[in-house]
C-alpha cells in the first residue's frame, strides 16, 4: 500500500461522483440548519468538524432552546459508533503509514468512501490515499453545500420528490455487489439484513446499522471456517 | 454561559466524540500485534454486513418503489459494474415510479 500526492489526486477524482450525491444532502442540511436556528458559522463548523451526515441531521432534530448539550453529544456518539467497526478494518491497510497519514485519513472516513475504498483495495488497488482523497471531495462538497443551503435557507426542497434520496441506496447496492465473495457471505448477510430491518422498525435513530453489522459479523465468525 | 457559547461547545463536543469513534477501532486493531483468528473472521465480515445493514431498511421501507428500483440497480450493477451508471439508473427509476409516469 502506498501513500502519495498522486494517489491523493486520484482519490479526489474518484470521489467526485459521490461528492455530487453528497452535495444534495448538504444543501438540505444547510436549509434545515437555518430553520433549526443555526447561524452560518455554526452550521459550517458542524459540517467541517463533525463531518458525519446522519448524526448531524439527528442533532438538528434535537436543536431546541435551552440546548440539550449532553443529550446531543451522547446521541452523536451512539449514531457514529459504527465508525469503530469501520476503522478496525483499516488497520491492516494502513500498516506502513506515518501517524499523521493514518489519523489524517481517518478524519475523512465516512460510510460512502470507506465502502468505496475497501472495495477497490479488495480488487487489488494499492492506493492507501484513496480514503483521504475521496473523503476530501466529499468534505469539500459537504461544507460548500451546507454553506449554500444555510444562506438560502428559507424554502424547503424535498429530495424524495426528485429521487435524489435514492442516490445513496444505489451507491450502496453497487458496492455490495462488488463485495460479494461467494456462498460464505450468505448467512452473515442474511443475519445482518434481518437484524438491521428489525432494529430500524422498532428502535429510533441509526442503531440498526451497528446492530446489523455486529449480528452479521458474529454470524460470519461462527460459520466461516476458512 | 451565553447561548452562542453553548452551541459552539455542543458542536465541538460532537466533533470530538465523532473523531474518537473514527480512530478508536483503528487504534485497538492496530495495537494488537497478532490478531486472533476469530477476531480476523469477525473483522472480515464487517464491511459487507454494514453495507447490507444500511441498504435493507432503505429498501424494505413498506413502499414497493424502493424495492423495484433496488432490483433494477442490482441488475445494472452486476451487468455493467459502473457506479455512476447505477446511481443514475436508481435516481431515474425511483423518480418515474414515485411520480407514476410509467404506471
Amino acid at each position: 500500500m502506498t501513500f502519495s500526492n498522486k494517489g491523493f489526486r486520484e482519490g479526489v477524482k474518484a470521489g467526485i461522483p459521490i461528492a455530487v450525491g453528497v452535495a444534495s444532502y448538504g444543501f438540505v442540511f444547510g436549509i434545515l440548519s437555518r430553520n433549526a436556528g443555526l447561524d452560518l458559522w455554526e452550521a459550517l463548523c458542524m459540517s467541517m468538524f463533525v463531518f458525519a451526515g446522519a448524526s448531524q441531521f439527528v442533532a438538528l432534530d434535537m436543536w431546541i432552546s435551552p440546548l440539550p448539550m449532553a443529550a446531543i453529544i451522547s446521541t452523536t456518539f451512539v449514531v457514529n459508533l459504527r465508525h469503530v467497526l469501520m476503522g478496525a478494518v483499516l488497520a491492516d491497510r494502513f500498516k506502513n503509514m506515518t501517524g499523521p497519514q493514518k489519523y489524517g485519513s481517518l478524519f475523512f472516513m465516512v460510510d460512502e468512501n470507506w465502502a468505496y475504498a475497501i472495495n477497490e483495495w479488495k480488487h487489488g488497488d494499492q492506493n492507501a490515499t484513496l480514503l483521504a482523497g475521496t473523503g476530501f471531495s466529499i468534505f469539500f462538497s459537504w461544507a460548500v453545500s451546507t454553506l449554500v443551503g444555510n444562506v438560502l435557507g428559507t424554502r424547503q426542497i424535498d429530495p424524495a420528490k426528485w429521487g435524489i434520496d435514492f442516490c445513496f441506496t444505489a451507491i450502496f447496492i453497487f458496492i455490495a455487489t462488488g463485495m460479494w465473495q461467494g456462498k460464505k457471505d450468505l448467512l452473515p448477510w442474511i443475519a445482518a439484513g434481518v437484524t438491521a430491518f428489525l432494529f430500524s422498525r422498532y428502535l429510533p435513530g441509526k442503531w440498526y446499522i451497528l446492530a446489523g453489522g455486529l449480528a452479521g459479523s458474529f454470524t460470519g465468525m461462527i460459520t466461516d471456517d476458512t | 454561559m451565553t447561548p452562542e457559547m453553548n452551541s459552539l461547545i455542543t458542536i465541538f463536543g460532537m466533533a470530538a466524540v465523532t473523531y474518537f469513534t473514527r480512530i478508536f477501532g483503528f487504534v485497538l486493531s492496530d495495537r494488537m500485534s497478532t490478531v486472533p483468528d476469530c477476531v480476523n473472521r469477525f473483522l472480515i465480515n464487517i464491511p459487507g454486513t454494514i453495507i447490507i445493514s444500511i441498504i435493507v431498511p432503505q429498501i424494505f421501507n413498506g413502499k414497493k418503489e424502493a424495492l423495484i428500483a433496488a432490483v433494477i440497480c442490482f441488475m445494472v450493477a452486476v451487468r455493467f459494474r459502473n457506479m455512476v451508471l447505477v446511481m443514475i439508473t436508481g435516481v431515474i427509476t425511483i423518480y418515474f415510479l414515485r411520480n407514476h409516469i410509467l404506471f
